[in-house]
């Protein structure tokens, strides 16, 4: 081996080489926002850009599934879903035949605290496409036929996705994190068994009401033909009177460390995530919580990677991040790691976060490398309306200040060691981290409870099993 | 990694008509080779102040060694871990000049690409050329060892975790006789992953990585003539090496079809069905992308109506036109509705492809508008700066040029369905594979293979 190595190195003389110096920085202009008010009294906020001849759109709603109810859990999401079966007298399979030959597309879709309607397509067929949508829009008719199939395929699906170990991990997250708070209930079979076409008439005109909503728009179009497009579309859209509570999820208490076990027998990695609330953008730490935890375990570089990645081998990737939205952000890292290194791995994550708060806080050349990398990766993330577009739903949806994108270099740049480590101290309790794991018990079962640390194991809904005799 | 995506959807990219008959999609550009053999490319775009540049080096799991399955992806994560004179990580420097990296690899070619803001490009360009002449300088053991551990990891996630995550392992294996560059899927097996050596990898490197079997195409905010001067500069010093003898086949027959039924622990019936179709730019490439569309697409597609919409027999059914270099791969994929059975769902699709290519041939409107849809996907294929160079890269790998967006689309713009019934007919006439991935709850009493 020393031989063989010496041999490569003599037959392979490179050369000696510098690292050139940088050249001149270019200029970086943000993209403008447009914005007007529809005749009804909806706003609309435009980001233009005419490189290529393409667009988008989205009315987007400030709701979540705090409004669905108890027993028809997801009848927010089915509704959206079946508003492009049947629309304006055109079914289904002709709806996505005018879509496909106008070259676009139109659909619906729902992220945790907002939903939305949206069309994208070429710039000469904009109106057309805009008629689809609003079609879609305004005139759904719940075909009872095309919900019989959907339902099937979502009772289906979830079926499915009780085994598949990523999916897994997703749906016991959110109901170890929320519980029986709105975000933490889960779909379910009987959910989708009792909901009705006639439940998806009424929830859509409850809730499609343009006093929740903003329209985004970005691409190849002018405000003025965005406006009066929209205007001679919705205007019959009117707002009602009543406005919606907006509701903030409450994460039960995370107050001792715990690891929970859902089976997968025969897996050959286990799914690893470490689950933790912590506060929210409107916290003056989040910043040094943001790049803190960059510099932990934020970025291919960062600690966490590095360690069970690039040093040790038992995984493809290691990360953690801030999950922001309404409520407490939730902090978690996320990994998958080979069967056998299961509680090894566990056990170097609970020790990268005791040393970051204790013994080897960030250091100032992290702060300084990782700050750089946020600064500077900042101007190739506009390059796209999209980009720009969804932080302002962002800023929109969750009431942030208004020129929290402008205000983004200034207050990475600001982030020193000690307000990234106080934060860090302040949110990453070690002795606050819940542990959940998706993998063969009877592989990395007797492992795990060599850690001190109390083990419960969970089916895949994330309700506790009883112990085993 | 799998097959690639992005490069079969590059390479089915179109404009629209109208447009195209008065304009025709033009990337500025310039290209010129170094004496040591390196294609270069450059494109300036200052929509924004980043630069993107894409190292294509000609090679993928099709070159491998016999005994070296999976090698050379393998060694695409090597060339992340240091050179001569960038010893360490290869993310460091470039994370910290807030840029974004990867690389990928699939049967026929490697790439590795940056995303750094413009001031920057001396270091990306430093960085791929130090890498590209002298790896193997710092290269170790301990790298090999440490990254065929995280590999073997990236197939544990991708491929063994997942349900039927290697359904495109055992469809390669079935698809491709023993031998063929294909038969083997680019991440694969483990026994050979652990065969594989540092001499391999040194070998593998003179080979391969030589300045004269790569394309480098820069992207974004520059000044060319200073680009050229950088280039120039950064990868001149490389010595070329001898040409590479790259991978050949004939296209494949299958002289009959076969039917697979394995029994895992998956929840729902699957079925894939493959048959062998024209390489990339062949003559029924483009017809065959077109039918793929027509069948699958949307809810107004002929296989989704058939088998979603009013036989209720499938949950959800699509289908694919991958295109490679040695040979394209027609692919059917469905999920049997609870109650119903892959075999119902093989016969209904063999019924409903009888019918197209029967009594209900395709409309001039069904083609007009799945070739609208890879025209709009051109745009969408050059809205960044990052898409364009990789577009223009793909041209460069498959077509030896790297303007081939229009000469590309005009082979869909003038398909009539004449033409597309045609190539699915060659096509689907022809001996296929059927992969059956069923429950075990299905497999017979007494046990099953």
């Amino acid at each position: 081996m020393i031989l063989l190595l010496a041999l490569l190195a003599t037959s392979q003389a490179a050369p000696e080489r510098a690292m050139p110096a940088p050249l001149a920085a270019g200029e970086f202009v943000m993209p403008a926002e447009h914005t007007a008010t529809l005749s009804n009294g909806v706003e609309v906020r435009l980001v233009e850009n005419h490189e290529v001849p393409l667009w988008s759109l989205r009315v987007v709603v400030r709701a979540g599934p705090e409004i669905d109810p108890a027993d028809e859990i997801g009848l927010r999401s089915v509704t959206l879903s079946m508003l492009d079966q049947g629309a304006g007298g055109l079914d289904a399979a002709k709806l996505a035949a005018s879509t496909k030959r106008l070259g676009g597309s139109v659909g619906a879709g729902a992220s945790r605290d907002t939903f939305w309607v949206g069309a994208s397509g070429p710039t000469d067929t904009f109106g057309a496409l805009l008629d689809v949508w609003a079609s879609v829009l305004l005139h759904p008719d719940f075909p009872a036929d095309r919900w019989t199939i959907q339902q099937r395929q979502l009772i289906e699906n979830l079926a499915a996705a009780r085994q598949d170990p990523d999916a897994i991990a997703g749906r016991v997250q959110r109901h170890l994190v929320y519980g029986a708070s709105y975000v933490g209930r889960l779909e379910s079979e009987a959910a989708y068994a009792a909901i009705t076409a006639q439940d998806q008439r009424d929830w859509y005109s409850r809730y499609l009401d343009p006093k929740n909503a903003v329209i985004l728009v970005g691409g190849d179009l002018s405000l003025d033909a965005v406006v009066d497009a929209l205007n001679a579309r919705l205007g019959g859209w009117t707002r009602s009177e009543s406005s919606l509570a907006e509701t903030t999820p409450t994460p039960l208490p995370f107050d001792h460390e715990v690891i929970y076990v859902v089976d997968k027998p025969g897996a050959a990695q286990s799914v690893v995530r470490t689950l933790l609330p912590v506060g929210d953008r409107s916290d003056e730490s989040w910043w040094g919580l943001y790049l803190g935890n960059t510099a932990f375990g934020g970025a291919f570089t960062a600690r966490v990677n590095m360690n069970l990645r690039e040093d040790k081998g038992w995984t493809y990737g290691a990360r953690c991040g801030v999950d922001d939205g309404a409520g407490p952000s939730l902090w978690n890292c996320s990994t998958n790691i080979q069967t056998d290194k299961t509680a090894p791995a566990v056990s170097e994550l609970r020790r990268e976060i005791a040393d970051v708060v204790d013994s080897r806080p960030i250091t100032d050349k992290e702060i300084a490398f990782f700050g750089s990398y946020r600064v500077n990766a900042f101007s190739g993330q506009y390059e796209t309306p999209s980009a720009l577009l969804g932080q302002l739903q962002d800023i929109w949806t969750y009431h942030l200040p208004a020129d929290w994108v402008a205000q983004y270099i200034p207050r990475v740049s600001a982030v020193t060691p000690d307000s990234a480590n106080s934060a860090l101290r302040r949110w990453l309790q070690p002795s606050h981290v819940s542990y959940l794991i998706v993998g063969d018990v009877a592989r990395i079962g007797p492992d795990l409870a060599k850690l001190g640390l109390p083990v419960v194991q969970l089916d895949v809904d994330g309700n506790p099993l009883e112990p085993k005799p | 990694m799998r097959w690639s995506p992005a490069l079969s959807l590059l390479l089915a990219c179109a404009a629209w008509p109208q447009l195209a008959a008065a304009k025709p999609i033009q990337i500025p550009h310039e290209e010129f080779t170094l004496d040591n053999g390196l294609r270069v490319v450059l494109a300036p775009d200052h929509s924004a102040p980043i630069v993107h540049t894409q190292v294509w080096y000609h090679v993928g799991s099709k070159d491998e060694a016999p005994g070296r399955t999976g090698f050379a992806h393998l060694f695409e994560h090597l060339m992340f871990q240091g050179s001569k004179n960038t010893p360490g990580e290869y993310f460091t420097p470039i994370q910290e000049v807030g840029g974004t990296l990867n690389g990928t690899t699939n049967t026929d070619r490697t790439n590795y690409f940056e995303t750094v803001p413009s001031r920057y490009l001396p270091l990306a360009l430093f960085m791929e050329a130090d890498r590209m002449g002298a790896l193997l300088d710092v290269f170790d053991q301990a790298k090999l060892d440490n990254q065929r551990d995280v590999v073997k990891n990236e197939r544990r996630q991708r491929y063994e975790n997942p349900p039927y995550g290697l359904v495109w392992v055992d469809l390669s294996a079935a698809m491709y006789p023993e031998g063929h560059p294909y038969h083997h899927a680019t991440i694969g097996s483990h026994e050979d992953l652990a065969a594989a050596s540092v001499d391999d990898v040194s070998g593998f490197f003179r080979t391969w990585y030589v300045p004269n079997n790569a394309t480098l195409v820069v992207a974004g905010d520059f000044d060319p003539a200073a680009a050229r001067a950088l280039v120039t500069e950064q990868f001149g010093w490389i010595p070329s090496g001898p040409t590479p003898v790259h991978a050949t086949a004939a296209p494949v027959h299958l002289t009959e079809s076969r039917k697979i039924v394995q029994y895992q622990k998956v929840p729902d019936r699957k079925v894939w069905i493959g048959w062998h179709s024209a390489a990339a730019f062949q003559a029924g490439d483009a017809e065959m992308d077109i039918a793929s569309s027509l069948l699958c697409d949307g809810q107004d597609s002929r296989l989704y109506r058939r088998l979603v919409e009013r036989d209720q027999i499938a949950r959800d059914i699509s289908c694919s036109q991958t295109t490679r270099r040695l040979g394209g791969m027609f692919l059917v994929e469905a999920t049997a509705a609870e109650g119903h059975t892959t075999d119902e769902i093989v016969a209904a699709v063999d019924n409903e492809l009888a019918l197209v290519l029967g009594d209900a041939p395709p409309t001039a409107e069904e083609v007009s508008s799945a070739v609208t849809s890879y025209k709009v996907g051109a745009y969408y294929g050059l809205q960044t700066i990052q898409g364009k160079a990789t577009t223009m890269s793909g041209y460069m790998d498959l077509l030896g040029k790297p303007d081939g967006v229009q000469a590309d689309l005009n082979r869909y713009l003038k398909l009539k369905p004449s033409k597309v019934l045609k190539a699915l007919k060659l096509v689907v006439d022809a001996p296929r594979v059927e992969l059956h991935v069923l429950p075990q709850a299905d497999a017979p009493a007494g046990g099953a293979l």
